[in-house]
């Protein structure tokens, strides 16, 4: 379970660091369309890192 | 996917050992201390006052050393700026996307303001309670509910959708229309107060409608009343409707912290994976031991714009380590939410305080000094009737009857009937007043 658990916070890593690129280019073309989205996934991926990250993150 | 073998929302949450999920709590707790020194002026101020830095905090008896949070103090943080959440607020106003109040029944409402990352907070702590339920994509699910200003089963709402149910938003009918679209629609679920699942029962019977044979709902949240763990009322709506009946608390301030799961232990689970809830005794205020009645202290330790550390819930509770069968390692509070430790009861989902009447009849100037309160079951609903007497030589002006009920509704959140009488017909007190009857 902790390597699957492992792997998800990287992919949650990775998702996150995509969908900040992807907001700061959206504010770049003035377009609330991009940020308000990038946002939204930016939300659900702090939900996901509370149910992932945070217990991996333990002793 | 039907996920048919998927007992919990969060396999890995739900069972952490005991010890691990207190190191989870910990280390949630410094964050959110860290969170509000920076963000809440509200809090810097408080800690500031009782001389607490974040780095402070170091064990989870350290907790102890936060001065907690009461009603009183939200209310006066409010009447600062930004306007209107005051020093509460921990984001930019930019930030808020919700607007919610509390129903404001001892003084002023406190305004609530959450992100849309607490919302997906708010779904994800309700996600947790209708999964451990029974909730599941396939459910349809039907809620009873006026889509209001109070927060009640907004979010519930959010975490049906999140789950894959579908939601049938029960809002603006009737009851009656209410009985015949989850028939229409087969729905296989629903969520709302026991007080109006008992109604909704009544009203169905007068209407020929025999509900277990007729509608197809098989599970029930009830929540805002404690009665879905009161054994007779639970089997009450359990016979009436043909369904399982389980029980949910959670709070505006605190959010959604506590469920009955589906092996129904006779209590609640805490949510001890996203909320901080401590149990203390009422005299000493420390924590009591496992088995102990206490007054209820909550942090919601993951919320971000409006957040709350050590928020005093005055809710009391029996706080038990028996394991459960569901497997969660989540503690009981066995009976669930026992009472208020002060006098507020809850009317229909909303918390009504005797008290908040005064200041609505006061205003008024053609009344006089007395009143009353009285509380009566008329069939299965709660019901508040107030008596106010007329000023000696007034007269009953043909709106101040309506005036004076619709104060009360702003002022409450509650319905409430109302009666004019002539001066000199309610008692009169010698020493300390009692104009509260609670009949039920």
């Amino acid at each position: 379970m902790n390597e699957k658990l492992r792997a998800m916070d990287r992919e949650i890593g990775k998702m996150r660091e995509a969908a900040q690129e992807l907001r700061r280019l959206a504010l770049e073309c003035d377009m609330p369309a991009g940020v308000k989205n990038a946002d939204r996934i930016l939300a659900s991926l702090e939900m996901l890192a509370l149910h992932v990250s945070d217990p991996l993150s333990l002793e | 996917m039907n996920f048919s073998t998927a007992r919990y929302w969060n396999p890995v949450l739900e069972t952490l050992p005991r010890d691990q999920l207190e190191q989870l709590q910990l280390m949630k707790f410094k964050r959110a201390v860290n969170h509000v020194y920076t963000n809440s002026p509200f809090y810097r101020k408080k800690l500031d006052s009782a001389k607490i830095k974040p780095a402070d905090i170091k064990t989870l008896p350290d907790i102890q050393k936060i001065p907690r949070t009461d009603k009183n103090e939200l209310r006066e943080a409010q009447q600062t700026d930004p306007y209107p959440y005051g020093a509460l607020l921990a984001v930019s106003t930019e930030e808020v996307t919700a607007y919610h109040q509390t129903s404001g029944t001892t003084g002023q409402t406190v305004r609530q303001a959450d992100s849309w990352r607490d919302w997906e907070w708010w779904s994800e702590c309700w996600a947790t309670v209708l999964w451990a339920q029974g909730f599941r994509p396939q459910d349809r699910v039907f809620i009873p509910f006026s889509y209001g200003v109070f927060i009640a089963f907004w979010a519930g709402h959010y975490a049906c959708e999140k789950i894959g149910c579908e939601v049938i938003p029960g809002g603006g009918l009737s009851t009656e229309d209410r009985i015949l679209k989850m028939k229409e629609l087969q729905a296989t679920a629903l969520m709302c107060t026991p007080t109006y699942a008992l109604h909704m029962a009544e009203v169905a019977g007068r209407m020929g409608i025999n509900l277990p044979n007729e509608l197809h709902i098989a599970k029930m949240l009830c929540s805002g009343e404690p009665g879905a763990l009161i054994p007779a009322t639970k089997r009450r709506i359990e016979e009436r409707w043909g369904a399982k009946v389980y029980d949910h608390a959670g709070a505006t301030e605190g959010g959604a912290w506590g469920f009955e799961c589906a092996e129904q232990p006779g209590g609640l689970h805490v949510n001890e994976a996203m909320f901080l809830v401590e149990v203390l005794d009422t005299e000493t205020g420390q924590p009591v031991e496992p088995g102990g009645k206490g007054e209820l202290v909550i942090t919601p330790l993951d919320r971000k714009a409006q957040p709350y550390l050590r928020f005093n819930l005055k809710d009391t509770a029996l706080l038990s380590e028996e394991p459960c069968k569901c497997g969660r390692s989540f503690r009981l509070l066995k009976g669930g939410v026992l009472g208020r430790s002060d006098r507020l009861t809850k009317i229909r989902g909303v918390l009504f305080s005797p008290t908040s009447v005064e200041e609505v009849v006061r205003a008024f100037p053609e009344f006089g000094d007395e009143y009353q309160v009285i509380l009566q079951k008329k069939g299965e609903l709660d019901e508040v009737t107030v008596k106010v007497e007329m000023k000696p030589d007034e007269r009953d002006h043909p709106d101040l009857e309506e005036r004076l009920k619709q104060a009360l509704r702003l002022h409450t959140g509650v319905r409430i009937h109302v009666e004019l009488e002539a001066h000199g017909t309610l008692p009169r007190f010698e020493v300390k007043a009692n104009r509260f009857k609670d009949l039920r």
